[in-house]
């Protein structure tokens, strides 16, 4: 069943449709907004506040990819908070120096990495990322929006959209690549 | 295809399981040791990510999100405002409709009395309303000596047919409050408190020149005079005239108000009418009340030519005053319909009962300390009776101690509320992810399981799923034994 299946089912009261719908998007969307504000409360909040914008507006879908609409108000909450707050200081902007340039990160990553180390650096490295850069990259690899679904979720034209993530993941990469760093001089001490 | 082609269609994280296979790109990784990396890379990238979305998020917001249609229709019904009600029942349609046929009855009505309207609106009415005889013999005889009455004594002379010296003396009586020549003239019928506008003489007259009153040509002009005196008066007046005030309410019985009186040139009557002599165009009635007078009416018949006055009220042909038309009064606050709440059978209202999901769920059970098998059969009970509640309309009640099921019924089945029986033990668990495994046996790979997709899959209900979580720091790993799947709980290495 296709998650616009499902919503059709649960507008129309199915309350296994509804619960399908979060076994879908609610995890994604709160690791969204947990890799986005740090705050776990917060993040469970969020996510509820994007379910309940989806029930309560459920008559304004008709057409259209659902993950897109579910992420766009996902987004929008997501600057709105972050309007409520001042900005944070991020890695990003400034990021480590890395050892050894030569050395290519996908080099590094598939001989050092197992999965669970990853996470564990995705985890360390995200919240280093720039606002933008985060949002690029939660929706793109988090949401698991194409490029023109990015375009349309964050209201930018597609070529944009696919700069914008291609910057994020180099600065994501260079990261990678410093906390791999870390990670090896830790291992050797 | 090149290594930036390739690389192009890895960016987007989306598209990397065509990329996998689409021989093309296969063919270009097997022999390009940069772009095989590249990729072990991207897929290690986007493995990493989809590990972290399926990161099973706290158990209580699990149940506040699914608790959200209930609360949400629960809430709507209890703030749905009047206007919302419109649309789930007829009958404020019919009532709206029953009061606009009533308000057209009532309008109708109102435009269609011919008594209501002493004041002709086009040349036929204003032929109407020109001196009758009975008003002409009521005018002729009235004896008025001097002063007002002489203006008017030389209306009933050109009324008659006598042409007459205009006798509009300058200094007519200069009442402040617009108080203008008395309507003995107008056949002394005219009560007081109301203007009777009467042509003015003619400048021939003034002139000394003897005119023929069944002249047309001195009929018309007038005519064209007193309405150009009339309508200075009027714009004079109102320019000095202290502002009406605003929204005054008419006193009870409201009596529709009369519309003004605009003197218009009269057409002249047909000659050929018998038992009529032309004359001029008398006895257009008109309202003090809607003139605003700040100089006196003598002053603007002095200005032009001498336009009388008369104070009077609204004539209709036989000379009274029409009687007021009453409107309906608004109908009392008690005899008014009310609006009807919304009907039972309405499939909006609110059913669910006011115990709905708590927010505060998961917070209990941290506190309490319970272990992911309360939360799961919380989770169950809760959303169950919820379901039960809300969505499904007919169905039999299940038993409240109902006998635990059999360990051969664990087998799961499809979803569906019935089906899903009393908490089992922790090590149940094991079991319903076996039966689980067991049951979809071909897409089971070794490895961590990703439970999530299961019930994306519909293998499972998100109650399930609360109810198989690991604990923390543990997942789920299917292991192979010869030919049957066993699950176990791995710890997650920090």
């Amino acid at each position: 069943m296709t998650p616009e299946e499902l919503w059709r089912e649960a507008t129309r009261g199915s309350q296994s449709a509804w619960e399908k719908l979060y076994a879908m998007f609610g995890g994604r969307l709160y690791q969204f907004f947990l890799k986005n504000t740090s705050r776990p409360e917060l993040a469970m909040d969020k996510t509820q506040e994007v379910f309940e914008r989806l029930f309560r507006h459920r008559e304004a879908f008709h057409t259209g990819s659902l993950k897109t609409w579910i992420f766009h108000i996902a987004r929008n909450l997501l600057i709105d908070e972050w309007r409520r707050r001042p900005r944070q200081e991020v890695l990003a902007d400034n990021p480590p120096e890395v050892a050894d340039p030569s050395v290519r990160v996908e080099d590094w990553v598939v001989q050092k990495l197992d999965r669970e180390q990853m996470i564990r650096l995705l985890d360390t490295c995200l919240p280093q990322l720039s606002e933008d850069d985060r949002v690029v990259i939660g929706l793109s690899y988090l949401g698991g929006l194409s490029f023109p679904e990015l375009a349309k979720v964050m209201e930018i034209p597609l070529g944009t959209a696919k700069t914008r993530v291609r910057q994020a993941r180099l600065r994501l990469d260079r990261l990678l690549m410093a906390g791999l760093g870390r990670e090896g001089e830790k291992e050797v001490a | 295809m090149n290594c930036e082609e390739f690389r192009d269609r890895l960016g987007d994280p989306t598209t990397l399981p065509e990329v996998e296979t689409d021989d093309e790109a296969m063919r270009h990784v097997a022999g390009c040791e940069p772009c095989r990396s590249w990729l072990a890379y991207e897929k290690q990238l986007a493995g990493g990510f989809t590990q972290m979305g399926n990161r099973q998020p706290p158990v209580a917001l699990a149940d506040r999100i699914i608790g959200i249609p209930a609360a949400e229709l629960r809430r709507r019904g209890q703030s749905a405002p009047w206007w919302r009600l419109w649309r789930r029942s007829w009958w404020p349609a019919a009532l709206a409709g029953g009061a606009a046929v009533l308000f057209l009855a009532v309008s109708l009505t109102w435009l269609t009395a011919p008594a209501t309207s002493p004041v002709p609106a086009g040349p036929r009415a204003m032929r109407a309303a020109a001196p009758t005889p009975a008003f002409e013999e009521k005018a002729a005889p009235a004896p008025s000596p001097g002063g007002p009455a002489a203006s008017t004594e030389a209306v009933s002379d050109t009324a008659a047919g006598t042409p007459a010296e205009p006798a509009v003396p300058p200094t007519a009586p200069a009442n402040p409050a617009g108080e203008s020549v008395r309507a003995a003239a107008a056949g002394g019928a005219a009560p007081d408190g109301m203007l009777a506008l009467t042509p003015p003489a003619e400048p021939a007259a003034q002139a000394g020149k003897k005119t023929s009153p069944a002249s047309e040509d001195s009929s018309e002009e007038t005519s064209a005079q007193a309405t150009t005196a009339f309508l200075l008066a009027k714009v004079e007046s109102a320019k000095d005239a202290p502002p009406a005030p605003a929204l005054a309410l008419p006193p009870e019985p409201v009596s529709l108000g009369l519309p003004k009186a605009i003197p218009l040139p009269l057409p002249p009557l047909p000659k050929s009418a018998p038992g009529r002599e032309p004359g001029p165009a008398a006895g257009v009635a008109l309202d003090s009340a809607d003139v605003l007078y700040d100089i006196s009416p003598s002053e603007a018949e002095s200005a032009d030519g001498g336009m009388p006055i008369v104070r009077g009220r609204p004539l209709d042909e036989e000379g009274e005053t029409p009687p007021p038309i009453r409107v309906a009064k608004a109908q009392p606050a008690e005899t008014r319909p009310r609006l009807a709440p919304a009907r039972p059978a309405d499939p909006f209202s609110p059913k669910v009962s006011p115990s709905g999901p708590s927010a505060s769920r998961g917070e209990r059970l941290l506190r309490e300390g319970a272990g992911e098998s309360a939360a799961g059969a919380m989770a169950k009970g809760k959303a169950e009776s919820r379901e039960s509640e809300s969505f499904q309309v007919a169905r039999a009640p299940a038993p409240v101690f109902a006998p635990p099921p059999p360990r051969s019924a664990l087998a799961l089945r499809k979803e569906t509320a019935d089906h899903r029986g009393a908490t089992p033990p922790r090590d149940d668990r094991h079991e319903k992810i076996e039966a689980v495994m067991q049951e979809h046996r071909g897409d089971i790979r070794e490895g961590p399981l990703d439970i999530n997709q299961w019930v994306i899959s519909d293998w499972i209900s998100v109650k399930e799923r609360i109810f198989l979580a690991p604990p923390p720091n543990f997942r789920w790993v299917a292991v192979k034994r010869g030919q049957r799947w066993e699950a176990s709980l791995q710890q997650i290495t920090p």
